[in-house]
């Protein structure tokens, strides 16, 4: 494969990872690992956030890329980003495993500034998740209790019903807000 | 937003579809079927996507072996199932030739040099165990990995090379690692290309001889 100087280390990063991922679905172990190099940072971070403990997201790690071999057959790198692929998956499987222990989140949703801050940092943009993490840097601009919302739902999977019990407000404005919410969010990132 | 068939309500319906908020069978079917609407729901995806920037930290060094180590290295799926519907009506032919194999004199064979041989077990739940044999010293050692009886007991079985019949090596630790001295007519089943498995068992073991409960994980004897 060619590369030409004009692409940015963004797609080379890319095109890197999706013909590591086209390589494991051939079943190559040397590819696996070098999806491993390229992404477990990123994917623990995910699975971290979920389980907020380290040795039970390192667990999950071991069933995410186990499952990553198992799929990789089904990532098209003609049409999708494997970042999205590998994020989505690891997000998925992550919550399906918290699940199926019976932790399910259910704490009360502090509409607090207790979160921690993922802003992303120099280094996140260097190892190719540039233009992605603009998101970090728009969820910033809603009120935090609008962007610890879209975060918990997307970390943890929790449906509009789930989050209107956990933060004790109605559903119709849990919803109201959340959309509200995501429209902002579309302007700063357009 | 070059897409001028989509209405913010579109967007937003996208946007749900893509963080989870809502499972919407319609919003769903709508991405099947609609190209316009799933690349918005991509697009949504890829953003959400950005949210995953690492933490700052980093995964434990030695988890990427833990990884490796349970990724299949055998073919050992295949013909399982063929193999234990056989196994019920083979296990009293093979109670006979075990019986005969114990009647035996006992030659002991010569210490075969060599690497120990190993067998990495695994089932739909990806590694279950890992077995390394000694010949020489008929001494199998057994690391289980992932291994969950439930209320029973792990029973190992080998399946020697060219027969498709399952014969006990007896209940295992599942917990722990183990080791086990086999015996004459045990050792001159396993031998390289072998291959082990496990079931579940009620505790003490099959009360038949033969495998009573799922087989949950396999994997053929090779040579390091």
């Amino acid at each position: 494969m060619s590369i030409e100087s004009s692409q940015s280390p963004v797609s080379i990063e890319r095109a890197a990872l999706s013909a590591a991922l086209v390589r494991v679905a051939k079943q190559d172990r040397a590819a696996l690992q070098e999806v491993y190099r390229r992404t477990s940072r990123k994917l623990f971070g995910i699975c971290l956030r979920i389980f907020g403990e380290r040795a039970d997201a390192e667990d999950a790690m071991q069933e995410v890329y186990l499952t990553i071999w198992h799929r990789a057959g089904s990532f098209d790198p003609a049409r999708g980003n494997p970042i999205t692929w590998l994020a989505t998956l690891t997000r998925n499987r992550a919550i399906d495993i918290l699940r199926a222990s019976g932790r399910r989140p259910t704490a009360p949703i502090e509409l607090a500034d207790n979160i921690a801050d993922d802003t992303p940092d120099a280094e996140a943009v260097l190892i190719g998740l540039g233009d992605d993490a603009r998101i970090g840097t728009c969820i910033e601009t809603l009120a935090k209790s609008d962007a610890t919302m879209i975060r918990t739902a997307f970390f943890e999977g929790t449906t509009y019903a789930d989050l209107a019990t956990r933060i004790a407000l109605p559903l119709g404005t849990v919803k109201s807000r959340i959309r509200r919410a995501l429209l902002k969010l579309r302007e700063c990132l357009a | 937003m070059t897409d001028l068939s989509m209405t913010d309500d579109d967007d937003l319906t996208a946007a749900e579809l893509a963080l989870g908020l809502a499972a919407d069978p319609a919003a769903m079917a709508r991405r099947a079927a609609d190209p316009a609407f799933a690349d918005r729901v991509t697009w949504w995806e890829d953003r959400f996507a950005g949210l995953t920037a690492p933490l700052g930290n980093e995964p434990s060094g030695e988890l990427w072996q833990r990884i490796a180590a349970r990724l299949p290295v055998n073919d050992n799926t295949g013909g399982l199932l063929r193999w234990k519907v056989i196994s019920g009506g083979l296990a009293a032919v093979s109670a006979i030739a075990l019986f005969m194999l114990a009647q035996r004199p006992q030659i002991e064979l010569p210490p075969q040099p060599g690497a120990p041989a190993i067998a990495s077990l695994s089932g739909e739940k990806g590694s279950a165990l890992a077995i390394s044999y000694d010949s020489s010293a008929r001494r199998l050692t057994i690391a289980p990995v992932l291994l969950d009886p439930g209320k029973g007991d792990a029973e190992l079985w080998v399946i020697p090379v060219g027969s498709k019949d399952a014969i006990s090596l007896g209940v295992i630790d599942a917990h722990k690692p183990s080791s086990h001295q086999l015996n004459p007519a045990q050792a001159r089943l396993v031998a390289t290309g072998a291959t082990f498995a496990i079931s579940l068992e009620p505790t003490g073991g099959s009360p038949t001889g033969h495998t009573t409960g799922p087989i949950v994980a396999s994997g053929k004897l090779v040579e390091i």
